[in-house]
């Protein structure tokens, strides 16, 4: 059952680079990808070194993970590149008035 | 996935290279006060990024480095007298200033151009907070002053600095700095116990710092800042609550680690190139409000005892295997290595002097290694198009400390502690 959690504000966010949220009550990071103005929310965890994708290169809407190189689409989540072949976990996401809200359970 | 070329990049440091031109950018440390206590002492080999120098104090107490080589036919210095405001070669007895002039020419005709113009290659040196500086860049670049790091700015009796040579290229080491995974497995000390799992044997190596024990997998967290990088290993405290341990890599070669209790010591450490295959490690424990205590001093467990000959060579080394005894690694701690800094050494040392990182496997827990490589890749390919590193020019951005904290959860760790992470603030002077 999802909700939307508010996990900062739209202006935190430059294009082209990961923005890395921890909203409270949940463990794990999230991780939101702004391309070309559009926002994008996904895990913050690489699904093959369980390792933070926020240090990785957002280029277009595709993810490299820092560790060994792999990547996903940000925007439905598929592994794009080996050594990756999990999908990431996206969520919906919304700006409203200035604030970006996650749906996320 | 980091290539041979991205290896390269990220070690090599001598005259020419990337790397090498953005930390000549920087004020760097590389002599204790001691190596040149007197005036008209005996001057000092010097090795620094890949270059040879001499270091010496003249008679009115200025500090002096230069090339080690003699201009004249490059006979080394070490062999000169300092004395009378010089340093004079002893073949044909041209004598240096500090500043590089040459102020005689003994077997040249007295009205020789040649004094006047020829210099000695000369690096500005500086005695600054606690340690003796070189700065090897162009002079149009040199900042005012060194980093303005928090042990550079407390008094003499607040700091505890030591130095000894690690004879591996300096991001080793910075990696080892900054990679608080190991710390559970490398420096533990063991249950005697060896009928148990090596995972139940361990006990904390520090039982003073809190929830070490109760939460063994931290989570961590890195930012890449103005100065260089803030990691925080983010820990289950109670209930709505995470234990911090915020700490720093600082631009490029600077670590700090968080103290072991409020208001207590605060350590760092500097591993400063030599060359690109071995570095000066320095360690400074520190406390920005008072003295420190005689037992806060640390001897022998991270700062090291080293040969009293100059070399500073650690006493324990490769040679002696670093004093390993195999039955108290089998019994009472993972390495049979007395103390935490030649632990780190030998490890590091044991890589290789430029470990090939293109034949690495990284695991979860190497995030602020990879973000350190990011850091200083970026500033070595920004210097290649002629974007000069921006911290050299900012000494206050490195005013930041180490701290350990208890934040609400949901509280992001550099704002909830943004009081705490800030070190002594220059005193502000109305007009």
């Amino acid at each position: 059952m999802s909700k939307k959690v508010f996990l900062c504000k739209s202006s935190d966010i430059r294009d082209g680079v990961p923005f890395q949220v921890c909203p409270k009550n949940y463990d794990d990071p999230f991780l939101l990808h702004k391309v070309g103005g559009e926002l994008f929310l996904t895990d913050d965890l690489c699904t093959h070194g369980l390792v933070s994708l926020s240090d990785g290169e957002l280029v277009g809407t595709t993810i490299h993970c820092p560790l060994h190189g792999g990547a996903f689409d940000v925007r439905n989540g598929n592994a794009v590149e080996l050594p990756c072949k999990k999908a990431l976990k996206t969520y919906p996401v919304e700006i409203v008035d200035g604030d970006v809200f996650g749906s996320i359970e | 996935m980091f290539t041979k070329a991205d290896n390269e990049k990220l070690t090599r440091v001598g005259p020419g290279t990337p790397m090498g031109k953005a930390f000549r950018r920087f004020w760097m440390p590389f002599l204790m006060p001691e190596e040149l206590a007197n005036r008209d002492g005996a001057p000092v080999r010097v090795r620094l990024l890949g270059e040879d120098l001499i270091a010496f104090r003249d008679s009115e107490g200025k500090l002096g480095l230069l090339d080690r080589y003699c201009p004249h036919r490059q006979v080394d210095l070490y062999f000169g007298r300092n004395e009378q405001c010089g340093l004079r070669c002893v073949y044909h007895g041209w004598k240096f200033d500090t500043s590089g002039n040459i102020v005689d020419m003994p077997a040249e005709p007295a009205n020789t151009p040649l004094k006047d113009e020829l210099k000695i290659k000369s690096y500005p040196i500086v005695e600054w907070g606690g340690l003796i500086w070189a700065y090897m860049g162009e002079p149009e670049h040199m900042p005012e002053v060194p980093p303005e790091i928090e042990w550079g700015l407390v008094p003499d009796s607040h700091r505890h600095i030591t130095k000894r040579l690690q004879e591996t290229n300096y991001a080793q080491g910075v990696e080892g700095g900054i990679d608080s995974s190991h710390v559970g497995i490398l420096h533990s000390l063991l249950d005697e116990d060896t009928e148990i799992p090596f995972r139940k044997r361990q006990i904390s190596p520090n039982s003073a710092i809190p929830y070490l024990a109760s939460d063994t997998a931290p989570r961590f967290f890195v930012r890449h800042t103005d100065y260089g990088m803030a990691i925080g290993a983010r820990r289950n405290a109670e209930d709505d609550d995470y234990y911090w341990r915020i700490t720093q890599f600082l631009s490029p070669f600077y670590t700090m680690i968080a103290p072991n209790k409020p208001g207590g010591p605060i350590m760092g450490h500097a591993w400063v190139p030599l060359d690109d295959e071995n570095c000066w490690l320095f360690t400074m424990t520190w406390n920005a409000t008072r003295p420190l205590e005689p037992d806060e001093l640390d001897h022998g467990s991270v700062h090291t005892a080293v040969i009293p000959d100059g070399s500073y060579r650690p006493l324990v080394n490769r040679t002696n295997d670093y004093g390993r005894d195999r039955e108290h690694q089998r019994l009472r701690s993972s390495t049979g290595i007395q103390g935490i800094g030649m632990q780190d050494t030998a490890i590091q040392e044991s890589m290789g002097p430029i470990v090939d990182r293109s034949r690495e496997n990284l695991g979860s827990g190497d995030s602020a290694i990879v973000g350190f490589r990011k850091s200083l890749l970026r500033m070595a390919t920004d210097m290649e198009s002629g974007i000069d590193p921006a911290p050299p020019k900012n000494p206050d951005w490195y005013r930041v400390r180490s701290v350990a904290i208890i934040l609400e959860k949901g509280v992001d760790f550099l704002q909830g502690a943004t009081d705490q992470l800030k070190a002594i603030q220059p005193e502000k002077h109305s007009a």
